[in-house]
């Protein structure tokens, strides 16, 4: 690391975690959360030498939410990639992660997916990465006062849907 | 509504649960709660949903994953990558196939799809149609109507397609 600014290979190891969970969460499945990761680190790689030091998870998490959203927007022009279903790997999913007991994550994860992306994103960089409405705001380009009405109702939306699934009582 | 902030925004609530209100909001808000079962029943409802959204497990990457991404982002040619018009700003690159693997088979998808398009129209144009089949139907048909014709009963010429059936008393 020089001058505080890390390697790719830096951001990989010490926020590989951070960028798959963001990953992962924006997308709702492995198979695209690793294509997310992949291409994030690769915009990450040829954007470090304008990076300046400062809050690096803010700009990790715009970075993977931008490819998201590029990514959204590719599949909105050719809707034939957006099926869910993709039989593609690029690498088998873990057995592990799968076997897992994992609660009610499936519920929150598929009420969470269930969001529209202009809901879902907000709520993500804020309860899954943690990050601050500024850092929300600088991250999706969209004024705060937008971000925190769009995690409001965000919240209210998934709070809806997981009672009507029945996960959790009114 | 209080009569004191009578604007007062409901989504202020995620915020006061996020921390992320300046004092006068905060104390407008508390003031808010104190009066209104409406905005408290409100606050349990988001306070729910971040609970669950932030009780979450974290998500591992299977295994392999992190090899595999440093390859290819290695494999990333940066020759390439100087003659290419850089923007400033990299998220507004475009996205390039994210997987080669993917990529690769939606291209032979797409090879696949055509090829079978093109033999759907040999198909149509080079295979004969219907009448060219032999027998042909339509000659048959003329022939036995003509039979009928000479001997005045089109009918009788016909054979019985099963029992010849009849009423009986």
């Amino acid at each position: 690391m020089a001058d505080g600014v890390p390697t790719w290979e830096e951001v990989a190891r010490d926020y590989g975690r951070f960028l798959y969970n963001v990953a992962y969460r924006l997308a709702g499945n492995d198979d695209d959360a690793q294509d997310l990761v992949q291409e994030s680190l690769i915009r990450i790689r040829k954007g470090l030498e304008r990076y300046e030091p400062g809050s690096l998870e803010g700009w990790l998490a715009r970075i993977v939410t931008n490819v998201f959203l590029d990514e959204v927007r590719r599949r909105k022009r050719r809707p034939a990639d957006a099926l869910p279903d993709d039989p593609e790997r690029v690498l088998p999913t873990s057995p592990a992660a799968d076997e897992v007991p994992t609660g009610l994550s499936d519920e929150v994860q598929r009420a969470l997916g269930a969001l529209p992306d202009d809901f879902r994103v907000p709520v993500v960089l804020c309860d899954v990465s943690d990050l601050s409405y500024e850092q929300i705001a600088d991250a999706t380009g969209v004024p705060i006062g937008t971000v925190r009405s769009r995690i409001h109702r965000g919240r209210r939306l998934l709070r809806a849907a997981l009672v009507a699934d029945g996960v959790t009582g009114p | 509504m209080s009569d004191l902030q009578p604007d007062l925004q409901p989504d202020l609530l995620s915020a006061y649960l996020d921390g992320e209100l300046t004092d006068a909001e905060r104390v407008a808000v508390e003031a808010r709660l104190e009066e209104s079962a409406e905005w408290r029943d409100e606050l349990v409802e988001v306070r729910a949903a971040r609970d669950a959204l932030r009780g979450l497990s974290e998500r591992d990457a299977p295994p392999g994953f992190w090899d595999a991404v440093h390859a290819r982002v290695a494999a990333d040619d940066p020759v390439d990558e100087a003659l290419d018009a850089t923007p400033d700003d990299p998220d507004d690159e475009v996205v390039v196939p994210l997987t080669a693997a993917r990529g690769s088979r939606r291209r032979w998808t797409w090879i696949a799809a055509s090829v079978a398009a093109v033999a759907a129209v040999v198909a149509i144009i080079v295979v004969p149609h219907r009448s060219e089949v032999s027998p042909n139907v339509a000659a048959v048909v003329a022939q036995h109507g003509a039979q009928g014709s000479d001997n005045g009963d089109p009918i009788s010429m016909l054979a019985p397609v099963g029992p010849l059936a009849g009423f009986r008393r």
